[in-house]
Formats: C-alpha cells, sequence, structure tokens
C-alpha cells in the first residue's frame, strides 16, 4: 500500500460499490389515504457519494436514526434509492428490476445484529447456512452439505451443529452461524448490520475475530455498520461518519480518530467513555436532541447543535442565497469578539430549548438581568447585535418565546454560511495517504 | 467497614426456582456503598449483576427468593435472617415489612433506575402526571406544589421547555429525554441512594454523555451514593469510585476503580479489560474469553471463572476460592476471590489443558502467597 | 434455558419462543385437558374412519339393509346368550334401558326403524369430514391470501384485505344458499354446506395469519433470505409461513368444532347432508318434531355433537397455551 496515492488504479483499491449522489426518502406515514393526500418525506439518506474499495472494511458509523442501516440497505438494493446511482462491480443497479437484481445477490450477503431474530427458529442450522446457495443453484445437495459443514467449522462451530436448531445456541454461537450463512456464496460484499452490538464483549471479541480472519481467507470486502466507535476502530479500515442522513466525514481510520476535523465527529469520540480511570474525559458533550429528519436544518444538517457554529456576516455568504425573511433579519454586521459570539449562540439555543426559567422576572430589566447573569458574564456583544438582543429579552418579559426564538434564529443562525450551504470539502490526511472528506464549513478555503 | 457505610450486603444469596432446577442467580455476595460514591457492579449478562441490585430494594419475584444474607441500610435491616436450632434460616423480627420497604425505603431513602424507560413509564399517563403523583406520595406535598416541584426537577435534569413537556406522554419523548424524565423522578424524592441499572446501555454515545454527566453534576451537588450496573468498562472508569466484578453470581473482584483498571489481580478482570476494544488507541489484536458463561444452574466446581481461565489449573476445579484482601495499602480494601492469591495449592497444582499457555508474570512476585504474611488470607493453611 | 439467564439479567433474547413443533407437542402431552380433547379427537376420528370401512353398518345407517344392526354385537361381547334375534324395522323404539327398548338396538331406532346407535356412529363420518374439509378449505385460503398480503403490505395488501372483507360481510348460510341454488341447480347437498362455510372462515384465517406476517416480516431472517437472494415465493413458503402459522393452527382446531356446529345446524336446516346420508344436524332435524314423544331421538345427537366439540374446544385451549410464550411451563 505504500506507493498507492495517485498512482494508476492499484488492483485493491478498485472499488467493488460506487455510489453517487445517492438518496432515499420515505413517506412519513403509510397507508392508502396517506398516499392520497400526500405527506411530507422523512429524508433518511440525503444525497450520499462514496465508494467501498476491494477487500476493505468500510464502517459506517453514527448514532440511532442517522440514517447509516437505511443507507446500507439502499447500497444492497433492499431498500431501492430514491434519488442517486448504485453502482456494483461497474453495474448500475438502480437500473435493473428486482429480477434482474436476484442473481447478483450472490455476490452481497448481510449479516444482521440481533442474533436471535436472524436465524429461522423452525429450520436446522444446516438448511440455514445452506439456504443462499439454493437460492442461487451453486452445488449438488452432497456438495452444498459438505460446504456448510466445513464453514461451520471455519466459523469456529463444529461439523455436527449442521443438524442442530439455532435456540440451541448461544448469542455469539448465532453470529457465527450467520457468517457462515454469508460467506457460503463466496460473496464479494458482506454489509454487516452491527454484528457485536448484542453481544458481550467478551463473546464479542470472538466474533470480530472470526469476522478478521475470514476476510483474510476470502479477500472479502465488509460495509461495517456500527455505533460503536471502538468496534470501529479495531475492524475498520477507512471510516465515513453519519449525521441526519449525511455523510459528515470520512476518512481513513487512523486519520478520522487521530485527526476529526469535524466538529460532530469530535464530540462522538469525545463522549465515549474510555476504559481507563486515569484518562481524565471532558466528555465534551452536546447539547440537545437530533433534529426531526422530516424537515432537517438547511445547510449543514449539524448546525442547531454545532459548537462551532460560524457567525453569520463573514463574506462567505451573499445575501442573495438566503431566503426573503432570512434576508430581511440579518443584519448589515455582525461585528463582535468570538466569546460574545458563543454567549449569542449559547443565549440563542438556551431560548430555542427554553432551558432556563424567569421565575419573577417580568420587567424587560429583569429579565436582561437573569439573561446577562446566565449568558453574558464575560463578553456582551454591542451594537446592532445588542439591539436585536433587546428586542428578544422584551419578547420573553411578554411571555412571547415563540417570537423571541424566531428573532433570533432568523437573525443569528439562518444567514450564518453553515444554514445557506451544504459543506463538502476534501482536505490533506496527516495519518495514511487517502482523501479525507470532510462536510464542515469551517474548511472552507482549504480544499473544493 | 467503613463509618461512612451506608449500605452494606453481606453474604447475600438470591435463588430462582425454575423447573429446570434451582438458578443461583447470586451467589454469596458482598459489597458496600458509602456516604457520596459511585460504587459499581459490572460483568457481563447472566452475571447476577440486575438480580443484586433488586434484591437491595426487595423487588424479587416469583420464583426468585432472597435465601440467605444480610442487607443493612444505614439502622434498618433490609434483609436478615435468624438461624434456627434446626438449621433452618427465619428471617429476623427487626426486618422491615414490606410495607414499610414500600413506605420508607423505596423511592425516598433507596431510587432505581432501569435501563429501559419505557417500561418503567406509564404509555397511558403523562410524564407529569406520574411524576407529581409519585412526589406528592413520597414527600407528602400538596397538587400545585407537587407539580411545581416535578417541573423544576425536570427542568434540573435538562429537559427543554419542562412546563410544556411536562404535560407530554412518555412515547412524545426521546430515548434520552425519557431517561432523564426516571432520573427526575428518582431525584424528586431527594434519595440517600441511587440504584441505576444500565441506565444508558440503550442510548447513543452522545446521550450517554450527556446523562454521565447529569449524574456527576446531581451527585456534586446533593452528594447522593450510586450503584451503578453496567458491562461497559469504560462507563466504570469515567464514573466509578470503587468496582465490584462479577462473574456467575459471584464478585471475583472488588476495589477502587484505579486498583481494577491498573493493578488488575483476577484473570476474569485482566480478560474482560483485555476484550474490550479501545476507542483510543488502535489495538491489533483482542484477546476473547474463550466459550460462554455456563449455566447458573449447574455452575462449574470451585472456582465458577476455571472454564475459561487462561490461568485455570487442577487445584481451581477443586477448592472453591475465598475473598482474599490484596490491598496493597490498609486503606485501599482491595480484595479478589482467586486461589493464585490463597495459600491453597495453585502453584503446585497442574495447568488445566485449556490453559497451556499461562502468562502469570502479572503477579507480583511478592503477590504470591508463599511470599506474602500469611495472616492475612484466609485460606487453609 | 438461555431464557431464564436472560431474563435474570434483565436482558432478553426477544419475545420469540424459540421452540419447535417436537416441544409444542411435549407441552400439549403434558396438559391434561388438551390430552383429553385429543383423546376425543382420536376416538371420534377412528369411529369416523372405521364406521366407512364396514359396509354391513353403512346399509344399515342407510335403511337399505335392515337385518344388521351394531347392536347384536355390543351384548355378545358380555353375554352370547343374549344374542338377539334379527329384528323387523320398527320405527320410533325408545333406547335399551327405557320401557320397551332392547339390547338389539341400544339407542332405539328412527322414524324409519333404523338403528340410532349406528346412524349416530356413522354421523361421525359426516361430521368431521364436513369440520376437517370445511376448516381446510378455509384456513388455505385464509393462509395464502393472508401470508401474501401481509407479506407484500402496500397495494397488494390493500386489495386483497380488502376482497376478504367482502367475503366477510356475507353471511355463510347465504354462501350455501347460493352455492346450492346457483352451482347445483336447487338440489341441497353437503358438499355445499361445506364449500360454503370453508369461505365464509377465509376471512378470519386470513387476518389473524396476516397480523402474524407483519411482525414475522420484520424479522432478521427475512431479510436475510431475501438479501440472499431468495425467490419471495420460497420466502413465503419456508419462513413466513411456518413462523406465522402457531395461531392459525389453535384457531383451526376450535373453528373445526364450530364447522361441526354450523353444518349441522345448516343440516337441520335441510341444506346440509341429505337422507338417507346419516347426519347429526338432519338426525335433529327430524327428530325435533318427535320431542315430546320420543324425547332421546334429540338428545343422542345433541350429545354426540356436545362431546365432539368439546374434544375439539379443549385441545385446542391446550395447544394454545403450549404456544403461547408467556405461559411456558
Amino acid at each position: 500500500m505504500s506507493d498507492a496515492i495517485g498512482g494508476e488504479s492499484v488492483s485493491e483499491d478498485e472499488p467493488v460499490v460506487e455510489v453517487e449522489h445517492m438518496s432515499k426518502y420515505f413517506s412519513s406515514e403509510t397507508g392508502f389515504i396517506a398516499s392520497l393526500l400526500g405527506s411530507s418525506d422523512v429524508q433518511a439518506v440525503d444525497e450520499v457519494s462514496f465508494d467501498i474499495r476491494k477487500g476493505e472494511t468500510l464502517a459506517l458509523v453514527g448514532e440511532s436514526g442517522c440514517g447509516k442501516s437505511t443507507l446500507a440497505r439502499a447500497v444492497l438494493q433492499l431498500h431501492r434509492p430514491t434519488d442517486g446511482t448504485v453502482r456494483f462491480k461497474g453495474q448500475n443497479l438502480t437500473d435493473l428490476s428486482d429480477r434482474e437484481i436476484r442473481p447478483l445477490r450472490r455476490d452481497m450477503q448481510m449479516i444482521f445484529q440481533d442474533p436471535h431474530s436472524s436465524l429461522n427458529p423452525r429450520l436446522k442450522v444446516g438448511q440455514i447456512v445452506e439456504e443462499p446457495m439454493k437460492a442461487h443453484d451453486l452445488h449438488d445437495p452432497e456438495e452444498r452439505t459438505r460446504r456448510a459443514q466445513r464453514l461451520l467449522e471455519k466459523v469456529g462451530l463444529e461439523a455436527e451443529h449442521y443438524y442442530r436448531y439455532p435456540h440451541e445456541f448461544s448469542g455469539g454461537q448465532r453470529q457465527r452461524i450467520n457468517l457462515a450463512r454469508a460467506f457460503s456464496t463466496d460473496p464479494e460484499l458482506i454489509m454487516c448490520d452491527e454484528p457485536t452490538s448484542a453481544l458481550d464483549v467478551s463473546v464479542q471479541a470472538q466474533v470480530l475475530n472470526v469476522m478478521n480472519e475470514l476476510q483474510e481467507e476470502f479477500g472479502v470486502t465488509y460495509l461495517f455498520i456500527s455505533h460503536d466507535m471502538s468496534v470501529v476502530r479495531y475492524v475498520a479500515d477507512r471510516v465515513a461518519v453519519m449525521y441526519l442522513g449525511h455523510i459528515v466525514e470520512l476518512a481513513e481510520k487512523e486519520e478520522l480518530f487521530e485527526n476529526p476535523q469535524h466538529p460532530y465527529t469530535r464530540a462522538l469520540l469525545d463522549s465515549i467513555p474510555i476504559p481507563d480511570p486515569r484518562v481524565t474525559d471532558a466528555r465534551g458533550t452536546l447539547e440537545g436532541d437530533v433534529p426531526s429528519p422530516i424537515d432537517p436544518p438547511s445547510g449543514c444538517r449539524f448546525r442547531t447543535r454545532c459548537p462551532k457554529l460560524i457567525r453569520p456576516g463573514t463574506d462567505d455568504v451573499d445575501r442573495s442565497e438566503l431566503d426573503e425573511q432570512t434576508a430581511a433579519a440579518a443584519l448589515s454586521i455582525y461585528e463582535m469578539s468570538d466569546v460574545a459570539w458563543e454567549n449569542v449562540r449559547a443565549y440563542t439555543r438556551a431560548v430555542t430549548r427554553r432551558s432556563f426559567a424567569l421565575e419573577d422576572a417580568d420587567s424587560p430589566a429583569a429579565v436582561r438581568n437573569v439573561v446577562d447573569e446566565r449568558f453574558f458574564t464575560d463578553a456582551r456583544p454591542g451594537g446592532e447585535v445588542d439591539e436585536v438582543l433587546d428586542r428578544s429579552i422584551e419578547l420573553l418579559a411578554d411571555g412571547e418565546w415563540d417570537g423571541a426564538t424566531d428573532l433570533l434564529r432568523t437573525t443569528f443562525e439562518e444567514p450564518s454560511i453553515c444554514a445557506a450551504r451544504k459543506p463538502a470539502y476534501t482536505v490533506e490526511s496527516e495519518y495514511g495517504g487517502g482523501d479525507h472528506y470532510v462536510a464542515c464549513h469551517l474548511h472552507r478555503g482549504r480544499g473544493e | 467497614m467503613n463509618q461512612n457505610t451506608i449500605l452494606s450486603v453481606d453474604g447475600l444469596r438470591t435463588h430462582f426456582y425454575t423447573e429446570q432446577g434451582v438458578v443461583r442467580a447470586v451467589d454469596d455476595i458482598s459489597f458496600d456503598v458509602r456516604q457520596g460514591e459511585i460504587v459499581g457492579i459490572v460483568g457481563e449478562s447472566g452475571a447476577g449483576k440486575s438480580v443484586a441490585t433488586t434484591s437491595i430494594l426487595r423487588l424479587i419475584e416469583e420464583p426468585g427468593e432472597i435465601v440467605a444474607g444480610e442487607i443493612t441500610y444505614q439502622d434498618t435491616t433490609i434483609v436478615g435472617f435468624d438461624e434456627r436450632s434446626d438449621g433452618t434460616l427465619v428471617p429476623k423480627d427487626e426486618m422491615l415489612t414490606n410495607r414499610q420497604m414500600r413506605s420508607q425505603v423505596r423511592g425516598n431513602e433507596i431510587a432505581i433506575i432501569f435501563q429501559d424507560p419505557m417500561e418503567s413509564l406509564n404509555p397511558v399517563y403523562t410524564v407529569g402526571n406520574q411524576l407529581q403523583e409519585f412526589i406528592e406520595l413520597n414527600r407528602d406535598l400538596s397538587g400545585s406544589a407537587a407539580k411545581k416541584e416535578g417541573i423544576d426537577v425536570l427542568r434540573e435534569v435538562g429537559i427543554p421547555e419542562p412546563e410544556a413537556r411536562f404535560g407530554d406522554y412518555p412515547h412524545e419523548f426521546s430515548g434520552g429525554m425519557r431517561q432523564r424524565v426516571l432520573i427526575a423522578m428518582a431525584l424528586a424524592c431527594r434519595p440517600n441512594l441511587i440504584i441505576a441499572d444500565e441506565p444508558t446501555t440503550a442510548l447513543d454515545v452522545t446521550v450517554e454523555g450527556q446523562i454521565l454527566n447529569l449524574v456527576s453534576d446531581l451527585q456534586e451537588e446533593y452528594g447522593t451514593s450510586f450503584i451503578w450496573v453496567t458491562h461497559d468498562m469504560g462507563v466504570v472508569a469515567e464514573i466509578c469510585d470503587r468496582v465490584n466484578v462479577m462473574y456467575l453470581g459471584k464478585i471475583v473482584e472488588q476495589g477502587p476503580v484505579d486498583e481494577i483498571f491498573y493493578d488488575t489481580k483476577h484473570p476474569y478482570t485482566k480478560a474482560l479489560l483485555e476484550s474490550v476494544p479501545r476507542p483510543d488507541r488502535t489495538v491489533d489484536e483482542l484477546n476473547p474469553i474463550v466459550g460462554t458463561m455456563p449455566s447458573a444452574i449447574d455452575p462449574p466446581r470451585g472456582c465458577r471463572f476455571h472454564t475459561r481461565c487462561p490461568d485455570a489449573r487442577e487445584a481451581c476445579r477443586e477448592v472453591d476460592p475465598q475473598f482474599v484482601d490484596v490491598s496493597e495499602t490498609p486503606d485501599t480494601e482491595h480484595r479478589t476471590a482467586c486461589i493464585k492469591y490463597d495459600d491453597v495449592g495453585y502453584w503446585d497444582s497442574v495447568p488445566l489443558e485449556h490453559a497451556s499457555e499461562q502468562d502469570t508474570s502479572y503477579i507480583d512476585e511478592d503477590q504470591r502467597p508463599e511470599n506474602r504474611d500469611l495472616e492475612q488470607t484466609e485460606g487453609e493453611p | 434455558m438461555a431464557t431464564t439467564e436472560g431474563q435474570l439479567d434483565g436482558k432478553d433474547g426477544g419475545g420469540e419462543p424459540q421452540i419447535g413443533w417436537r416441544h409444542t407437542f411435549q407441552q400439549v402431552k403434558g396438559d391434561p385437558t388438551a390430552r383429553f380433547g385429543l383423546y376425543v379427537i382420536a376416538i371420534a376420528t377412528s369411529i369416523a374412519v372405521f364406521s366407512a370401512v364396514d359396509a354391513n353398518l353403512s346399509r344399515a345407517t342407510m335403511g337399505v339393509y335392515p337385518d344388521y344392526t351394531i347392536g347384536e354385537w355390543l351384548p355378545v361381547l358380555e353375554n352370547p346368550e343374549r344374542m338377539p334375534p334379527p329384528t323387523e324395522m320398527e320405527p320410533y323404539q325408545p333406547p335399551v334401558f327405557a320401557e320397551g327398548g332392547s339390547w338389539a338396538n341400544p339407542l332405539g331406532t328412527d322414524q324409519a326403524g333404523r338403528d340410532y346407535l349406528s346412524r349416530i356412529i356413522y354421523g361421525a363420518r359426516v361430521s368431521m369430514a364436513v369440520g376437517f374439509f370445511a376448516t381446510f378449505l378455509g384456513l388455505t385460503g385464509g393462509v395464502l391470501i393472508g401470508a401474501v398480503a401481509g407479506y407484500y403490505g402496500g397495494r397488494i395488501d390493500d386489495v386483497l384485505m380488502r376482497f376478504v372483507e367482502i367475503i366477510y360481510s356475507i353471511p355463510a348460510l347465504v354462501l350455501v344458499i347460493v352455492f346450492t341454488v346457483f352451482v347445483s341447480g336447487g338440489n341441497p347437498d353437503v358438499i355445499y354446506a361445506v364449500l360454503g362455510v370453508g369461505i365464509a372462515t377465509i376471512p378470519v384465517f386470513s387476518r389473524i395469519i396476516r397480523s402474524r406476517v407483519l411482525s414475522v416480516r420484520e424479522m432478521d431472517y427475512i431479510e436475510a433470505a431475501r438479501a440472499a437472494g431468495v425467490k419471495d415465493r420460497n420466502i413465503i413458503r419456508r419462513h413466513v409461513i411456518p413462523n406465522s402459522f402457531a395461531p392459525v393452527l389453535v384457531y383451526a382446531t376450535l373453528q373445526i368444532g364450530f364447522a361441526i356446529l354450523i353444518v349441522a345446524g345448516l343440516s337441520f336446516l335441510g341444506y346440509g347432508a341429505q337422507p338417507p346420508t346419516p347426519d347429526w344436524g338432519q338426525m335433529l332435524n327430524h327428530a325435533h318434531g318427535q320431542m315430546h314423544v320420543n324425547p332421546w331421538m334429540s338428545i343422542w345427537p345433541g350429545v354426540a355433537i356436545l362431546i365432539t366439540i368439546m374434544g375439539f374446544n379443549l385441545f385446542g385451549d391446550g395447544l394454545q397455551d403450549a404456544l403461547d410464550p408467556r405461559i411456558d411451563n
């Protein structure tokens, strides 16, 4: 892998899967009536592009609801993408019908999270492992049996287990059966959906090791979905971090963990409890909840919680890019110190979330006191910005929290470049040679 | 026993009488909790962690039963037995009645937070309704005062728009918010001890981080003690002061968190730590523990871990390991149940087959019993 | 075992009972009530089967061969001397324990002088066949429709379930009359009763299996099969139906009893088995006019129906318990 960078395509780097601008929307309501009335879509995955190289493990990480499972299933065409293309070994899957895709499934298999529901309880282990071979008419019955038994041995079970039922096995052993099934057709790509998150740590390690051994032996490519950064750090070659349907960062493992560039990736890494009491972790955690994917924030979807939201009024955004309402609310200049901006941001979010109480303060002056004491102790903006703050305080004094929220957000959040444009930049890696994709406007000017 | 000890569990045994046999879910465990500290109980599924904590609140249900041991909370006896002349155990007279447990202990002295907040909240009542009722019941406040208190507590645990959310139903909250509601409920009655049973396991890491922060803050403010049940060594390292490591119904090692990680004594604890992937550095190879946890119905004889232990020897099959004090200094109270540290013939016996490649170098020479002051150990001479 | 450990640690492996049919059978065997039901069903079934084999009995019950009665054989076993002489066909004979009764016709004779016990026994054949076939028809149709609707969902589900609702809105009796009138041109026959009752039960079966399929469909092994490239047809056959079948099976056992009852009712009204074929419902029909004179004639078929249906219900209840994951003995 030493001088693979920039050279003519090295066979190992050949993409098995190429995904371009793929989106997957679900209708948020189902049923006959809803289909007539029309309903808003859940933007589970929105315009993602990446590729998976032969023989590598690409990990897709993110928290629940970020769209990682949907993305993986859309790649395998288990959910048909709404938009965009998915190429598998050069063939555009999105053009093919279900019937045409079925033979290709031989080369792309899947492993599941729940060891209990992923095996049909009424079939014997042997029947389960043989099923994919049978579906693709591979080998004759005796050869299938032989192969199934050999695979069971390969994953650390015994050939005799062929005749047992799944309920006779523990969770870890069932995941091994899952592995044997996935490998039975000798596939090119295996999508692993949180394969170890239902297992105890000691058993998790067993399964991860078996997966590694099998990859070495068969040269298979893994698309590994997980919410567990520790597991990802152990198994992955490259890592894609997802947030609310977008890939926010994609880089080689070492680079991503040692040199994370997206504020969300940093927050994610910071919140993992490290099994070492001497590492005093700040747990620099995020505020608030993930917004709804039905009406996600414009631009960068992380901006509503981002600790680094860019101050509006910088020259990057042209006023014509903003919608009318925002343009009207936007100030001509946003001059303030960085600390003051941080305070404004915190205040805006606190009002949005109503995370403080005004107890007995009912006059604007009293509210101002509470607000100043809570948010603007060290630095306070002046000029036009302060006038907006005053107006918001008057609204708060009248109990108009919604009005104050609107005012603050249209003035301080919407005109930011983070809200106006969807970020996509490539920066240079510090660790390893690969590309480092990061969807954050903090990197504007450093790449494209 | 320490002066600040508020809860002590001594020789607790909780068994389940099932048709397949007696499940010895908790089999003779002892630990204590002091004022203002977070005590961890860590282990894999099937270790008996949850049974241990539900026993403390006497919430064990049929077919389970607390069959022996003593649980003392401050000066009250939660569980205690007297031995009759014929050898049978009968509950002590001073043991709290079920009614007393309900009115005096649960909720207002010791509160519990479960892993799945959806199961702990009734879906047909609003969150506020449940919180208010709970406060009225336990703190003797009138309706409106209880409501105000409820809203304050919700705000305290970081629920946005608490006044508005007060009237929402549990399903309208996200998982993290629901867990906050449960923490609010636990806190509402200002308990002295909170038992948290895997409260963050079902949550995303960033939410888990928020909850851990919240707990640290609250603990600082009120000095509440916690028993934190988890399988995650990361969480243990993050928040616990002292740790009990459980395996198959037994505590195999207990001590201060730093010693558990940096001066690991029991092979199980060591194996557990080595099998965890690290978020902070890339490891090339994980060392899983071989095999699976045996059934608690018919646990292995001798040391219960010997079937999977990399250091197991013949003697481990025979000798039931006793707690041995392995503290470096008198005040650390580091104990482990492994016969390596006891003088019962471990070092003279033959390694078991599965444990042929043994690395015992991590045990200091002076820790070996033959080199130690034998008065400290409890084993046979 | 795995469940025990799981429960103890608060982590459960999911509500799905990981059991095979063998386990279910063991449980049914261990439940005395269900076992009793099973015995009743077994006896009724074997009577039905063997009565068909004995040609004499068959003819006797039709009234073709009057000299033969089953009563001849019963006392012989105890006391050969008491073998009665062949009797004339005498209508309205009382049962043996009533005044004027004889061992020749232990339960008496009917309006045509045919032996009542033989007819009751032979009637089991019709009833059991009706129960099984009507239920089988409803079950097959219902399972196919329900499984397909539940598995595919969407438009297919909508269309199939609306179709099923239409069937649901037509009473069984109307269906039977429609078949009788339009298919046979007005000659009632038990076959139309079976068809009508069978089709009328399709909606219930399809609803039961559909609701099960909706949850089974979400199981990972279904997605695993799809991801592996297994054809939908095979997924439904190998994965969906076997795992959705348990509640249907319970309902089917109860339904057999119910179908017997309905067809008996239809026969009573004249839409079931036609004379001279003996059938419990039809026998009741003939008997009800004699209620005051010969009450026994109404009681025997009633008792036969009661016992049979009770057998199916007891077995069905036991099966339900055995398949219910919450009741695990």
